[in-house]
């Protein structure tokens, strides 16, 4: 084993002895499957099963995990390996938001590509050919800044919003956690949900990301006239867009806009073909920010494996970090520090612009004492190595 | 016993899968080998499972509760789910005409009462909770999609029509679950059972039975198809209820491999609803033979995706079915076709 794994896996086992798990997140510890990697080795270890924290602890202590994890269902038989025989009982409904899937500008600045073919290399994220020899394979290398996680954080906070208003499902009903690196999870687990089966999970997955949305639907024809839905002080998509639909409509400035604005203001009930359209031709430009950005493979998913929260991330060194509501509207990466005593001596052979609050840039190939996290951090992502 | 003033002993003929009706049944204390000699409700009970057209006595309660519930048995019993499928679409059609002539009242009790639904009507709007709304949903149809509705703190917005439409998904799904619950339970049946289940299979199948070479020849070449096209074959051949926009999707994109009208209208016989004239009607209709005269496209990926038919098995790139199947056709025969048509007969 390298020295930096070996300090890694006592800090994380130091860690586990008395890592904060709790009893009601996740809820109903025994009837979970728990899968975790190895540190040592990177081996998935899968189907195991737990009746206390304590027993969890006392596992994790000893096999330490770069990687833990528990099921978002519920089995009759957590342990078994046979799916068809572990008796599915239900599962959680989890938003996973992961900065991965959104596209930012900042990705830019510190995210770069290398063609395993060619050596070519970009910033940003991967293209599709290579421009140089047109290969398709490359190494990626990303980073994430307070840029990415701030447009993380606003996507949770409206997938929040939304249940809140839409599904009825209020602040306190949900269990919100930073995923240690890249984004969020926020998991719901009431009675009702726990039993939604795949179509049901994807047709909310399709509501969160507006799959099949047609505008014309929330427009009814009587007769001659049009009626619309669309009023700012609507419930659900159709007040969403209302909203926004006026924010833009008040700067167009023409006669039609001018009809729009009183329609979506719900002082006048009936709609014209023009106003109709100068809504369609608005609409692609509203869409992004009522749209959630989730990533629907775990939403629909019933037998999903996710992060077990207070665990740590092994490819940051990060706490899965719970968190209420008005925790995550201040979260800073801070807040996921696990190992702030002391610092280390390593070299770094690659880093972001910056990270945490340290300037990095200029100091790719030198040896330099960090502090314990940001140390812990860069051997974690496999970028810096131990130094006497 | 009736609990309550909403629902009469005629509503009990009506709605047979009622608590109410369940309970006067369980009151008439009979065994299932003394329904079996009552002639009058064998008789009704092979008729209202197989005729559209089948006109409930209403005036004669308990031979039409009786003869529901054996249906419901000889339909359990025949353990095949095309004859349980077509089965439980012909009883919830019934029941759904019923329905439309209801008060909202009534529908709103029966919703809650029988299926446990969770309805409300505020200001004179029914709203249904998104979590039942979501079980009972027609799959495959823009408008019902939960995006397109109106979803407040929980509840989706529903027209009275649409509620009944609902219920109508409900019935069909715990007729489809009293079956196999039946089918699977410990019970031994009378011996005379037997023959009654064997005519009501028959009956219930006589539309299918009649194919037979060239489906097989048809299911051989399955293998250039796309995963949805292939799911909606494996679905039509299995019996189930396709949406609209499933038939129409399966037929315009067999019409346009070069399938004739005859050869597409075989692969909707085994729906529950399966009616040939009909069924040709709207093949011709999409081949543009008839109306129109226009040879509609399937929908795009993109669409199918939207309506829940895509199963996203597909490799990057693809954004149409016929794409998929020219690329697949194209690729056959550049490996050399007569490998891969071997392969693809054996399956
Ligand atoms: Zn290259
Ligand atoms: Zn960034």
């Amino acid at each position: 084993m390298s020295r930096e794994l070996k300090l890694l896996k006592s800090l994380f086992s130091r860690y586990y002895r008395y890592a904060e798990f709790t009893t009601d997140f996740p809820r109903d510890l025994p009837r979970r499957e728990i899968a975790l990697q190895l540190l040592e080795n990177e081996a998935m270890v899968r189907h195991l099963s737990f009746n206390s924290i304590e027993d969890l602890r006392k596992y994790v202590v000893k096999n330490v995990p770069s990687h833990l994890y528990y099921s978002t269902a519920y089995y009759e038989n957590p342990g078994v390996d046979d799916m068809d025989q572990k008796g599915w009982l239900g599962a959680e409904l989890v938003f996973d938001i992961d900065v991965d899937h959104i596209p930012t500008p900042c990705k830019e600045e510190h995210d770069r590509w290398i063609c395993e073919n060619c050596g070519e290399a970009g910033r940003g994220s991967k293209p599709e050919k290579c421009p140089k020899c047109g290969g398709s394979k490359f190494r990626q290398i990303s980073w994430i800044c307070d840029k990415c996680l701030e447009v993380a954080r606003e996507e949770a906070l409206k997938v929040i919003e939304v249940l809140d208003s839409d599904f009825g499902v209020s602040p306190h009903e949900v269990y919100i956690c930073f995923s240690g690196h890249r984004g969020f999870h926020i998991h719901v687990d009431t009675d009702v949900i726990r039993e939604l089966s795949q179509d049901a999970r994807r047709e909310i997955a399709d509501y969160m990301r507006l799959i099949g949305l047609r505008i014309d639907k929330f427009f009814t024809k009587r007769g001659k006239r049009t009626y619309s839905r669309l009023m700012i002080t609507s419930s659900g998509i159709p007040g969403r867009l209302a909203r926004s639909l006026y924010e833009k409509v008040i700067e167009v400035g023409t006669q039609v806009a001018r009809e729009v604005e009183l329609v979506l203001e719900g002082k006048k009930e009936t709609i014209s073909r023009k106003g109709i359209k100068l809504i369609e031709k608005l609409l692609p430009e509203v869409l992004p920010s009522i749209r959630c950005e989730i990533d629907e493979k775990v939403l629909i998913d019933t037998h999903r494996l996710i992060r077990f929260p207070n665990s740590l991330h092994g490819k940051t060194g990060l706490k899965v970090t719970p968190l209420t509501v008005s925790e995550l509207e201040r979260f800073s990466i801070e807040k996921a520090i696990v190992f702030r005593k002391g610092s280390l001596r390593v070299r770094l052979h690659d880093a972001p612009p910056k990270l945490f609050d340290m300037n990095l840039g200029n100091c790719v190939g030198r040896v330099l004492d960090l502090p314990m996290y940001v140390a812990i951090y860069l051997i974690c992502r496999k970028v810096a190595t131990l130094e006497e | 016993m009736i609990s309550t003033h909403i629902i009469t002993i005629e509503d009990l003929v009506k709605y047979p899968f009622l608590p109410e009706a369940t309970e006067r049944i369980r009151r008439l204390n009979l065994s299932l080998r003394e329904v079996l000699s009552l002639r009058d409700v064998v008789e009704r009970a092979i008729k209202r499972a197989t005729s559209r057209n089948y006109t409930i006595d209403l005036t004669d309660p308990d031979t039409e509760l009786l003869s529901f519930y054996l249906s419901l048995v000889l339909a359990a019993l025949t353990r095949d789910n095309v004859a349980i499928r077509r089965f439980a679409d012909i009883e919830s059609k019934r029941v759904s005409k019923f329905l439309q002539q209801e008060p909202l009242d009534k529908v709103v009790y029966i919703a809650k009462k029988a299926f446990n639904i969770d309805v409300k009507v505020v200001n004179g709007l029914i709203q249904v909770h998104f979590v039942h709304y979501l079980k009972y949903m027609p799959q495959g149809d823009l408008e019902w999609k939960l995006v397109n509705r109106v979803l407040h703190r929980g509840f989706v917005y529903l027209s009275l029509r649409e509620l009944t439409r609902l219920i109508e998904e409900a019935y069909e799904k715990w007729i489809l679950s009293k079956c196999s619950e039946i089918a699977n339970s410990m019970i031994v049946f009378p011996e005379e059972i037997t023959s009654l289940v064997d005519e009501l299979r028959s009956k219930l199948r006589t539309v299918s039975s009649e194919v037979s070479v060239r489906r097989r020849r048809l299911e051989g070449v399955v293998d250039p198809y796309p995963p949805c096209i292939r799911k909606l074959i494996e679905e039509a051949k299995a019996g189930e209820n396709l949406s609209h926009i499933a038939r129409f999707t399966l037929a315009s994109f067999l019409i346009h491999i070069g399938f004739s009208v005859d050869e597409v209208v075989k692969y909707f016989e085994n729906l529950p609803d399966y009616d040939e004239k009909k069924t040709r009607y709207q093949v011709e209709h999409i081949a543009g033979l008839r109306g129109s005269r226009k040879k509609y496209l399937p929908p795009s990926c993109d669409y199918l995706r939207s309506v829940g038919l895509c199963p996203g098995e597909c490799i990057k790139g693809i954004h149409h079915p016929l794409q998929y199947y020219r690329l697949a056709t194209r690729s056959r025969a550049s490996e050399g076709g007569v490998g891969s048509e071997q392969r693809a007969e054996a399956t």
